[in-house]
């Protein structure tokens, strides 16, 4: 099954990533989509986007390292099966990834695979309610 | 309780590009204008890719500079026919051009969509 990227939703239903690329100029937008939408349809033997498109920042922590015209921004992710749950994105100034930006990135998957396992551990519904 | 309000994920990359799109017919002239570059830009990093090449060791078996393959590979510049042809090369491939009378299925769009994405180019 080909992979398909999705923004990391906070318990507020807010989805920082997305919400990032909604403040940016039209063109901007379209270009970081674009780059974005890169990481949809691959198949899950493929090997990451070579560099410099992807790198790893830590772990199974990746950075998607985007720019338009001279501006750099990144999106790090994770990958959780066949999706790329894309984590936090911000314009790049320095030369390194700064560590809060990462300490972000690493909270919202902890919460992410907290409230994914919460709802594994649900108990099934009753036996028939939904039967046809 | 878990409801299906408290999932961690909602939104597809895809879901959010729609929305965007159907928000400002600008976005859809400007992703029309740079679908031919990000077209041949996924072309060059798969077969980059491929080949486990790096942007400076293709550059270099082309007689270019890294920046030259940077910009392709941006999906934001146009290149030259002739730098395609070199750069077919240089991945060991073969440029094809054609002509359909089919339209690719990425071109196909609702009607409506299409006319506010053209207004907005000549505007």
């Amino acid at each position: 099954m080909p992979t398909v990227a999705v923004y990391y939703r906070a318990s507020d239903g807010s989805e920082p990533v997305s919400d990032f690329i909604d403040a940016l100029s039209v063109k901007r937008q379209v270009a970081i989509d674009n780059q974005i939408d890169r990481l949809n349809g691959l198949n899950l033997n493929d090997p990451p986007l070579p560099f410099p498109h992807t790198s790893q920042i830590e772990g199974a922590l990746r950075e998607l390292r985007c720019h338009f015209g001279a501006e750099h921004y990144r999106v790090l992710y994770r990958r959780s099966g066949g999706l790329f749950i894309l984590l936090h994105m911000f314009r790049k100034d320095t030369g390194k990834v700064p560590e809060g930006e990462i300490a972000i990135a690493k909270e919202r998957w902890m919460d992410f695979k907290a409230r994914m396992d919460t709802r594994r551990r649900r108990p099934p519904r009753a036996a028939g309610h939904d039967a046809p | 309780m878990s409801k299906k309000s408290d999932l961690p994920f909602r939104t597809t990359h895809t879901g959010g590009m729609r929305r965007r799109a159907a928000r400002s017919p600008a976005y859809e002239a400007e992703r029309r204008r740079l679908a031919p570059f990000e077209r041949i830009a996924r072309i060059v990093i798969r077969r980059r890719t491929e080949l486990g090449l790096t942007q400076q060791e293709v550059a270099e078996r082309m007689g270019t500079s890294h920046s030259v393959i940077s910009r392709i590979e941006s999906g934001q510049h146009a290149t030259t026919m002739a730098t395609l042809e070199r750069l077919a090369e240089a991945l060991d491939a073969h440029l094809v051009v054609d002509l359909s009378i089919e339209e690719p299925a990425e071109a196909r769009e609702p009607q409506e969509a299409r006319q506010v994405g053209s207004k907005a180019v000549l505007a």
